[in-house]
């Protein structure tokens, strides 16, 4: 952490919400995004802005033991899980089942140049999203975690508040399990 | 998809996270600010470290503050002078000590007619009660 930014958490530590806001808002997507991979688009502001407001309450005793990201990711999980359990009876949904935006929309629109590969690439991408919306929340965290935010092995440890040997396994059969799935779909 | 091999995979799952339905920055923190104004924060980081060293259970207190008073009162039985018993030097008949110990030691110094009383491993069950 620089200098400055050592002197932004701690205005923030004191109560200081333009420095909390200054210190966090260039993690907002990332934990909106970790949130919709566990929960679902459709809750996902929720659960970032249930993540925010704990933080806010928690940032005092952060005693920078891991990074602000990881820390900040920790209660991400929780909140999302804890929404997940509040709302169990709404089924999980992919990004643009409920007919949200979803990341196919962010896409370069590339259809013009290569049509079919376009077209191939979008139903992969909603193929993929399909099938992490079957797999247990724990696995489409770690495997979100690891392939959309590049965090490492412990980076996600930590936020998962698990060990690395139970991230290595998250991964291991969330790829798995992904592979199955996307393989069911294409015999070929 | 053909193959679902490896790198395409986690480049899919990469491609597969949306970030398009994220509120505007202004309209988030305005939200944020009236929200977290209704909810208490936690103890500052000075009383998280430094509170955790005086933050004790009562009963660590309560033996403590016994330990340090049979001290005072030893070092005031050593250091006092001797009080004129007409030859008669003043002893222990008996120790009642109420808390959880495992030894009672007496030093008894007949020439300063003092005795320093120790209790070995004193401990106080029950949150300090007894």
């Amino acid at each position: 952490m620089s200098g400055a930014d050592g002197d932004m958490l701690r205005r923030a530590q004191e109560g200081d919400m333009e420095a909390f806001a200054a210190l966090f808002e260039p993690l907002r997507a990332s934990v909106f995004r970790t949130a919709a991979g566990v929960i679902g688009v459709q809750d996902a502001e929720d659960a970032t802005m249930e993540t925010y407001l704990r933080a806010w309450q928690a940032l005092p005793r952060f005693g920078g033991r891991s990074s602000l990201k990881t820390w900040l990711h920790r209660i991400a999980f929780n909140c999302a899980m804890d929404l997940a359990r509040e709302r169990r009876r709404r089924p999980w949904t992919a990004p643009g089942e409920n007919g949200e935006d979803d990341a196919l929309e962010q896409m370069p629109d590339t259809r013009q140049d290569a049509p079919d590969r376009a077209a191939a690439r979008a139903d992969d991408i909603r193929a993929v999203q399909s099938a992490l919306a079957r797999l247990p929340p724990e696995h489409r965290h770690a495997l979100h975690l690891r392939y959309a935010e590049g965090f490492a092995y412990g980076e996600i440890a930590t936020a998962a508040g698990v060990s690395v040997g139970t991230v290595m396994s998250r991964l291991f059969y969330g790829k798995l399990k992904l592979k199955q799935e996307l393989s069911a779909r294409s015999p070929s | 998809m053909k193959t679902a091999k490896r790198n395409e995979m986690e480049a899919l799952v990469r491609a597969s996270a949306p970030d398009s339905a994220l509120r505007p920055a202004a309209d988030f923190w305005d939200d944020f600010r009236a929200r977290a104004r209704l909810r208490a924060r936690e103890e500052t980081p000075a009383s998280e470290d430094g509170g955790a060293r005086i933050r004790l259970p009562l009963w660590r207190w309560a033996a403590a503050a016994c330990v340090a008073g049979l001290m005072a009162g030893a070092f005031l039985l050593l250091t006092s002078p001797a009080p004129a018993l007409g030859g008669e030097g003043s002893s222990f008949h008996s120790v009642d000590v109420l808390a959880t110990h495992s030894a009672v030691m007496i030093l008894e110094d007949a020439r300063g007619d003092s005795a320093v009383l120790w209790v070995v491993d004193m401990t106080i069950e029950n949150g300090g009660d007894s």
